[in-house]
């Protein structure tokens, strides 16, 4: 069980601010994580960066589709060979 | 503009799959890239993309051209991907061990011991993209493979939780541990790339 620590340390704030993102945050919780980013400008910007990360994560997974590959980031010639040879 | 346009802009998808012999070169990529941001072990995503590739040869006559050959194929590897997830389940009971990485962010009293620093990203502007998104694509590389997995499969490809749980084995518990230790570690990994402002910060 999630367990809310009485005095919220930033470590405890940074697992808030996920959960809050995940959507698992009770009312009280929200309001507690509130305060402790009103008073931690640090916390604050690690809130922010959060919330580019998954932004920036949801973009990852379609540019894997539509951009050209880096080389190094291509099927192997060998791999190519093998899976063209099963598909004859 | 209007009724004019040139029929090939209105190319609507082909209802027949690309002859077999020309998928590798024109999807073989696609979605090995895709398999690899996921899987991140090259062999088991070169696995996965053959595995992908057979299935759709022995399904083909099922695509019928409700969508691009491609997103069909996508399709299959996803299915591909979860069984792969599958296969590495963990013990539902399992208490996670401590992450050190993620410990040595925090004093003993749980306050940062580098402050984050402000980012010179801007979020509007879709040149960050280019800087942001290989670098993330790094990063994520870098994670723990159970954390990778939570992250991806619940930020990045937006299944439920207990979607997620179901898949990897772990208890509600662990999945949020693993999702949380992961973004500490991705927002850490990007900033040790440069993206924190050089010049120290007072916060704010």
């Amino acid at each position: 069980m999630f367990q809310l620590p009485k005095v919220l340390n930033c470590k405890a704030a940074a697992e808030m601010s996920c959960r809050r993102r995940d959507g698992t945050l009770t009312r009280g919780q929200r309001t507690t994580l509130a305060i402790h980013l009103l008073m931690c400008a640090g916390c604050r910007l690690m809130d922010r960066q959060f919330a580019l990360l998954d932004r920036a994560a949801k973009q990852l997974r379609y540019r894997g589709l539509l951009s050209k590959a880096p080389v190094e980031n291509t099927l192997s010639p060998e791999a190519r060979k093998k899976i063209e040879t099963l598909l004859r | 503009m209007g009724a004019n346009q040139s029929s090939a802009e209105y190319r609507q998808p082909s209802t027949e799959a690309p002859p077999a012999a020309v998928w590798v070169a024109q999807f073989g990529d696609l979605l090995f890239r895709y398999a690899l941001l996921r899987v991140v072990d090259r062999g088991a995503a070169e696995e996965l993309v053959q595995e992908t590739f057979l299935a759709a040869l022995q399904g083909r006559d099922k695509f019928k051209g409700q969508s691009e050959f491609s997103t069909w194929l996508v399709g299959i590897l996803k299915y591909k991907i979860l069984d792969h997830f599958r296969r590495g389940r963990r013990n539902q009971t399992e208490t996670l061990p401590e992450d050190p990485v993620v410990d040595a962010m925090f004093s003993a009293h749980g306050k940062w011991k580098k402050f984050p620093r402000r980012w010179h990203v801007d979020p509007q502007d879709s040149a960050m993209d280019l800087e942001l998104l290989p670098a993330l694509e790094r990063c994520m590389e870098a994670l723990p493979e159970s954390q990778r997995q939570a992250f991806v499969l619940s930020v990045m490809d937006d299944e439920q939780p207990t979607v997620v749980c179901k898949m990897l084995g772990i208890s509600s518990t662990n999945f949020y541990v693993l999702l949380h230790r992961a973004r500490l570690r991705l927002r850490d990994c990007l900033e040790k790339k440069g993206f924190g402002q050089s010049d120290a910060m007072k916060g704010g």
